[in-house]
């Protein structure tokens, strides 16, 4: 739970910067782009919003479970003040996040029952007659109700599963009756009230983000901007001005009613001038599609690289506290080749790399089944003959003179023309290859006969190299 | 005097006296009525005192029968309906943000109406 929080955080602060973004730059943009991707942006932002959500609840879900776990049991000092903190703040949240859920119900229960209690069906012919014009033009297909309400100045779609089409008692001249219808069929075919779900689903969510709230204003005044687009799309002058004219009735309509139910956005002056420009603005825009996807996808992708960046923050730290079972710890992730320099890399490293399997069974034993057993069992055999017994054999080490591996090994098989490299052929018909600089040993490869390079010097060839190239 | 909410089946009462030319008889309501659906005429009868209790309907008599007149307008009674409305959930606020008007007028003063209108006069005289 306390994790979803934070998943909450980190999508709220990456996106609160997109939004700030977006509405500095829309003024600038609104001249030669249209309203509609701006409106399709807010969708997009909203979505982002509320979606991540889940892909994070999966997220965490596929996360190891040793890795989260002991970040919390075993830094009992650091967090446990932390923790209920973090406990206080998830709960909080929710809270925020059931309460606004409840007031919009309350709201949307209460002003569904006063819609049924004043509206009428309409019996009227003419309006009946230009709901189907309206109809045609927007291409809306679904049948709906249409309803007079007197509780409402202004028309309105209404309901999230039955639209209804809600009239306010006017005499609208055929004119005007068209505009007000085609505006609210286009909402429909839009299904715009599932939009502004989304975003109020958004809201609640990211409840104590005031940038998502501004967002949501924002996308209430680009809807009804694209909206209108659409309804005034090549048409006259004429047709545009009577589309202003019967808005400013409908805002005169509604200045008597004082508290009666007109208010359905936070309109202002400003936003209603905004409008008439819009609409009364001829010029052709671009519709800007190649800045929404570049814009979509760094929206979508904000958000996850901080997600992702916090991970490794934690594993940094579990790190640290060396509570990590390591799934694959580089040694057993290195090649294994067969070459007989095996033993010296086995050696190095032998503690992590048989831990896991010598666990369970038999010790010793065990070996003998595993792939690299056959090599053990020849170092085993040899290392107890030949480096007591022998003296002549010597280690060579990384920095050694070039002529003391000579005295040692012998000379060369093949030296490279530039004197750097000699190689040396191996039992195994693999070939090791020494590298010199300035007359010291600088590097040595095994090759293998299939042409692979396996590099055998990592820290020094001790002793059992040597050996083995020896012979 | 406090209006109080009108229930819903008064409120169809109610609609029919407002919608009439008053003062208006039992039967006349009763006929108004049926065009929706049935009514039967104990129920309206005591549904109609009720309201004249109230306060909404003021009695009078007609020859025989019982005439009703309305106290309280539709205009009056719809403002006080949807104070409360606001009163509950906020003057400022929205209704409900999920529906699609085609403009609001709440936040807009006298005086933005008059620019409105300036602008939209301007509009047509560069028309012309």
């Amino acid at each position: 739970m306390e994790n979803l929080m934070i998943d909450i955080i980190e999508i709220t602060l990456p996106i609160s910067v997109w939004i700030a973004l977006l509405l500095l730059c829309a003024p600038i943009l609104k001249r030669s782009y249209v309203s509609k991707w701006r409106y399709y942006m807010w969708l997009f932002v909203a979505a982002r919003l509320v979606l991540p959500f889940k892909i994070s609840l999966a997220k965490s879900i596929t996360m190891p479970i040793p890795q989260t776990i002991p970040t919390a049991a075993q830094t009992p000092v650091v967090a446990a003040a932390g923790i209920d903190v973090q406990k206080l703040v998830t709960f909080v949240w929710i809270l925020g996040v059931i309460v606004f859920a409840l007031y919009q119900t309350a709201k949307y229960i209460s002003f569904s029952g006063m819609v049924r209690r004043w509206a009428k069906n309409v019996t009227d012919e003419r309006i009946l007659h230009a709901v189907k014009a309206a109809k045609d033009f927007a291409g809306v297909t679904r049948d709906f109700n249409v309803k007079l309400c007197k509780a409402v100045t202004t028309p309105m779609v209404f309901g999230i599963v039955t639209p209804v089409l809600l009239l306010p008692c006017i005499d609208f001249t055929d004119a005007e009756l068209t505009i007000v219808l085609r505006h609210e069929l286009v909402h429909m075919r839009r299904r715009d009230i599932w939009y502004k779900l989304l975003v109020m689903t958004a809201r609640a969510v990211h409840w104590f983000n005031p940038m998502v709230h501004i967002m949501a204003s924002a996308a209430d005044r680009d809807m009804e901007f694209a909206c209108d687009a659409e309804v005034v799309r090549s048409q006259n002058v004429d047709y545009r001005r009577g589309y202003c004219e019967t808005i400013l009735r409908l805002v005169h309509n509604g200045r008597g009613r004082g508290t009666a139910l007109s208010t359905c956005f936070f309109f202002s002056k400003k936003t209603v001038l905004e409008r008439f420009k819009g609409i009364l603005d001829e010029k052709i825009k671009r519709s800007g599609v190649v800045m929404f996807c570049v814009i979509a996808v760094s929206v979508a992708v904000s958000g996850g690289v901080i997600t992702f960046a916090a991970d490794s923050v934690a594993e940094v730290i579990e790190d640290d506290l060396g509570i990590v079972e390591r799934p694959t710890p580089p040694p057993a992730a290195a090649p294994e080749p067969t070459a007989e320099p095996q033993p010296v890399y086995e050696d190095d490293t032998d503690d992590t790399y048989y831990e896991p399997e010598s666990d369970d069974s038999a010790d010793g034993y065990v070996y003998e089944d595993d792939y690299t057993a056959p090599e053990y069992e020849d170092y085993s055999d040899y290392v107890p003959d030949e480096p007591a017994a022998d003296n002549s054999v010597n280690d060579i080490t990384i920095g050694d003179e070039r002529g003391s591996v000579y005295d040692r090994l012998g000379e060369p098989e093949s030296s490279a023309a530039n004197g750097m490299k000699d190689t040396y052929s191996l039992d195994d018909g693999s070939t090791a290859v020494l590298q010199y600089e300035d007359g010291t040993l600088e590097h040595v490869y095994i090759v293998e006969p299939s042409g692979g390079e396996a590099d055998t010097d990592s820290t020094g060839v001790s002793a059992d190299g040597a050996e083995t190239l020896e012979e | 005097m406090k209006l109080k909410k009108i229930p819903e089946t008064e409120l169809d009462i109610m609609q029919v006296i407002w919608s009439n030319p008053t003062p208006i008889t039992t039967t006349d309501i009763k006929r108004e009525l049926e065009k929706t659906r049935p009514w039967s005429q104990g129920a309206l009868q005591s549904l109609l005192s009720r309201l004249a209790e109230r306060g909404f309907l003021k009695t009078g008599v007609l020859g025989k029968s019982k005439t009703f007149e309305p106290l309280v307008t539709e205009d009056d009674y719809l403002m006080v309906e949807s104070a409360s409305f606001f009163k509950r959930f906020g003057e400022k606020g929205t209704i409900t943000g999920l529906v699609t008007a085609l403009y609001d007028s709440k936040t807009i003063s006298e005086k933005d109406i008059e620019e409105l209108d300036a602008f939209i006069e301007k509009i047509k005289k560069e028309g012309k």
